[in-house]
């Protein structure tokens, strides 16, 4: 018996588990939305027929699923700039050897324990109109945050929806960046600035080079989470306000009990697929627009 | 014949006060009497200098000033650098006085020896045939007052400010690139090729010579070429006469790094003390260390792991801040000014390279980081990169390169700037033991062309006694002592120093052995010898190391330690063995049985 074949119980023992877990909660659930997604049903969900292939680009075409993509490629582009943005910011400003700067760490990680639903709700309260904080505070400067309530006008709810789930993520990314900043060799800034880079020079000649890594991995999660924003959606604006829809994302239109699909199992399915899909294609556009340009290791 | 000292001695007269204006020109008496003057070539002449003092004149015959031409045409254009040709340019080129010209033939001298000692070998029979093999031709242009007049010409009568200089001969026409007060060694530009010159207008206002005749730099106006060094912060090229304009006096503003500068880069260290933490956690890293590196000095600091060297060096560069004393560089105190204003270079033990740029971008980066423009990068970063083997390397990328041609990058990245001191920690110490000794030897090379000063951190006592001209030995923070790598082998202040040097270290026997009460005797192990009969020691072999070149027997005497050092063909003794050692009283080294330091 050759090695390679005595090698192969042990193989599959070790890749056993792994293979489980992805057959039965992404491979197997992909083939049953695309076998769904062929499905055409009545008004009450029943009585489906296959209507072919042809029902991914009839969704795709869809007024309502056009709409939903354009509210989530709006919230991609106001959620991960400003989430990388912020994320990288506060890593560098904590990266410094100062007394008590732990706490403020503390404080920037703290909402990577915070659950999607608790941060909606704390969003949620800050920004109610009638009690919300904020209302209180700045509905000098910014009057609708009295009347109607960011989230309840057409034009900010969006980005309220945002600023909840930048905040949400931010303790992610700044954990991230965190450890990839220490990993930055000292020497390296040492070196720069004996030649004569000063703090600007420094940063995007040393710091943000050695993040890059750090930053594309950061890129990718946020945009696959954002293009999977549904929690914030259900809790703060239920994909509304009415009648523009102007919070309803692809998932919120898959999963929200108000959305128009809501019974209808083939076009949810067909719906997920091409979410699916999308999202493939950001994270390859991403990958192999950024990769060449990241460095990796020393 | 007369010989070139006599030439030039009576050839010239002291400048007249309109030349002179602020300067401390030493001048002697020109002699009553005329004196013939002889006229014979120096060197190869191709448009002879004997048209104007041919036939044979006197001293009050010659124009008030003499200002000569000269031309250097380098073999070697890697030799660039020499200071034959910096020497002679500026003996040619500088209107001296009666005792400036000793000082010319001095030093003309001593460019002979230099040529001969360090030229390549193919070299040596010029010097001694011709004196100069780099010059080819030698012309007189013009006097000083028609130079003059052709210089004020040139800057319309409006001397221009520019970068501000910093007095030493080394910062001036720079900064903005187009003009400014430039101080320089007259004639120290010398170029081995046309097109790495560039051309300035320059008015020389002042020439100075210091006590002992040495003229040591030339103060004028000027401004930049195209192709100056614009931006680099210094005129590293100094001045020089242009063969293409004999009419105007034109600066040679060389490559950076490449020419002779006369800046001082003296490092002084005066009562250095750091110290890490605070209350019980606090530990002095550098205890009270006073050191004078001089310029071009290639000073070692030494000691093993802990004992402060590296902290010094930072604290030299600027990354760390002395707890108490100060740190001198030039002749300012540096105690508060930025690492990048300091004028030093620093080459990291772990090399910082930029594993995201390419070599070229890494070399050319403290250049961009002080704004220079991005040909003259370019240009610099080849000629460093050419200087250390790089040129095929420089589109790639730091990993993929062997740890040896990282470790020249970064030495690349050091010299391109051009710094008056260069700061290396420990550069050599992640490369292989055969690659660490070619490396060495480039270094040695380097600092010889540089003309700058070089203070290197290291824990290998081998690396120190081959590089350095001078070692300071550290322990614990402490300085022990300071001198050249054969003082400090041959006369150890300090037991610590006494058995840190050497391999195997210094025998250092216990209190009383072989010495009074309080003295400790120490003795290398190539001056103790073995003998069958008994001698000044009794002692019992307990090992025999055959190391193939040498043996190392190490003996038992009275439970102390004593390594003897000697050859295959000596007789040599079975382990268990009992035998005598011999120590030579004159190779005997005494200290304090207490303090540990040296008596005599």
């Amino acid at each position: 018996m050759t090695r390679r074949w005595r090698d192969l119980p042990p193989a599959v023992a070790m890749l056993g588990a792994s293979v489980l877990l992805l057959g039965v909660w992404t491979v197997y659930p992909l083939v049953r939305a695309i076998q769904n997604g062929h499905l055409r049903c009545d008004a009450t969900g029943r009585r489906c027929r296959d209507a072919g292939w042809g029902q991914f680009s009839d969704v795709f075409m869809s007024n309502d699923f056009q709409h939903a993509l354009g509210v989530t490629v709006k919230l991609v582009l106001l959620t991960v700039p400003a989430g990388l943005v912020l994320g990288v910011g506060l890593a560098v400003l904590a990266d410094k050897h100062l007394r008590g700067i732990g706490v403020f760490r503390t404080i920037f990680s703290s909402t990577v324990a915070t659950s999607v639903a608790v941060a909606s709700l704390v969003w949620f309260v800050l920004l109610q109109p009638e009690i919300g904080v904020f209302s209180d505070l700045l509905s000098g400067w910014i009057p609708a945050l009295k009347n109607p309530g960011l989230l309840r006008d057409p034009d900010t709810a969006l980005p309220a929806v945002a600023l909840s789930s930048i905040w949400a993520s931010l303790g992610f990314t700044f954990i991230v960046i965190t450890a990839g900043l220490q990993s930055v060799p000292k020497d390296l800034y040492e070196s720069a600035y004996v030649d004569g880079a000063g703090g600007v020079r420094r940063f995007t000649n040393v710091t943000l080079p050695m993040l890059a890594p750090s930053m594309l991995f950061v890129t990718v999660v946020l945009t696959t989470r954002a293009l999977q924003t549904y929690g914030e959606v259900a809790l703060l604006t239920a994909g509304g306000p009415e009648p523009d829809k102007s919070t309803t994302t692809i998932p919120f239109l898959i999963y929200g009990r108000n959305s128009i699909i809501h019974n209808d199992l083939g076009l949810k399915s067909a719906a997920a697929v091409l979410l699916f899909l999308i999202s493939l294609v950001f994270a390859v556009v991403q990958f192999r627009g950024l990769d060449k340009r990241v460095h990796y290791g020393r | 014949m007369a010989e070139p000292k006599e030439l030039l001695a009576s050839a010239c007269r002291p400048m007249p006060p309109s030349v002179v204006a602020r300067t401390p020109i030493p001048t002697v008496d020109v002699p009553a009497t005329p004196v013939p003057v002889v006229v014979t070539p120096l060197i190869d002449v191709a448009y002879p200098w004997t048209t104007l003092l041919d036939p044979p004149v006197t001293t009050n015959e010659l124009p008030p000033l003499i200002v000569v031409e000269l031309v250097a045409v380098f073999e070697d254009p890697t030799n660039i650098v020499s200071p034959l040709a910096a020497c002679a340019s500026w003996a040619m080129a500088t209107p001296v006085t009666a005792a400036a010209a000793a000082a010319i033939a001095v030093r003309l001298k001593k460019v002979r020896r230099l040529c001969s000692a360090s030229w390549p070998s193919g070299c040596a029979s010029n010097c001694s045939s011709m004196g100069n093999p780099a010059v080819r031709q030698v012309t007189v242009t013009r006097t000083v007052a028609e130079l003059r007049t052709g210089l004020d010409r040139c800057l319309d009568g409006r001397p221009r400010s520019g970068a501000a200089g910093d007095g030493v001969g080394r910062e001036g026409l720079v900064g903005d690139g187009r003009a400014g007060d430039f101080v320089g060694p007259v004639g120290a530009g010398v170029e081995s090729r046309q097109r790495d010159l560039d051309t300035r207008e320059v008015a020389f206002d002042r020439v100075e010579v210091e006590s002992g005749g040495v003229v040591r730099r030339a103060v004028g106006r000027g401004r930049c070429g195209s192709r100056c060094a614009r931006g680099v912060g210094r005129l590293v090229g100094g001045a020089g006469l242009h063969r293409s304009h004999p009419s105007e006096a034109s600066l040679w503003c060389a490559r950076p790094r490449m020419a002779y500068r006369a800046g001082v880069a003296n490092v002084g260290l005066s009562g250095i003390t750091k110290a890490f933490g605070e209350g019980a956690e606090k530990v002095v890293a550098v205890d009270d260390v006073t050191l004078e590196i001089g310029h071009h000095d290639f000073m070692i600091l030494l000691g093993p792991s802990g004992c402060g060297k590296s902290t010094l060096l930072r604290m030299i560069a600027g990354l760390e801040t002395p707890t108490a004393g100060e740190v001198v560089i030039g002749d300012r105190q540096v105690n508060d000014v930025e690492p990048k204003d300091r004028d030093v270079a620093m080459v990291f033990q772990s090399y910082a390279l930029y594993p995201h740029k390419t070599v070229q971008a890494n070399i050319e980066f403290p250049l961009k980081a002080r704004g220079v423009a991005k040909a003259t990068r370019a240009q610099a970063a080849a000629q460093a990169a050419e200087v250390l083997g790089l040129t095929p390397y420089m589109k790639r990328k730091p990993g993929q390169l062997s740890g040896g041609q990282r470790q020249r990058v970064a030495l690349a990245r050091a010299i391109v700037r051009d710094a008056s001191v260069f700061l290396m920690d420990e550069p050599l110490s992640n490369l292989d033991a055969k690659l660490r000794g070619e490396t060495r030897a480039e270094l040695v090379d380097l600092h010889r062309r540089l003309d700058s000063t070089f203070v290197y951190v290291t824990h290998d006592q081998v690396e120190a006694m081959t590089m350095g001209t001078r070692v300071a030995v550290l322990d614990q923070g402490r300085l022990q002592q300071v001198g050249t790598p054969s003082e400090v082998y041959d006369r150890p202040a300090t037991v610590f120093v006494a058995q840190f040097i050497g391999t195997p270290p210094m025998n250092v026997l216990p209190e009383g052995v072989l010495g009074g009460s309080g003295v400790r005797v120490g003795v290398r192990p190539e001056h103790v010898a073995l003998t069958a009969e008994p001698a000044d020691l009794s002692a019992v072999v307990r090992q025999v190391e055959n190391l193939g070149h040498e043996i190392l027997v190490v003996t038992d005497v009275d439970g102390a330690r004593v390594v003897v050092r000697t050859t295959p063909d000596g007789g040599v003794p079975a382990g268990g063995e009992s035998i005598g050692l011999v120590v030579p009283e004159g190779r005997r080294h005494r200290f304090d049985a207490t303090s540990g330091m040296r008596l005599a």
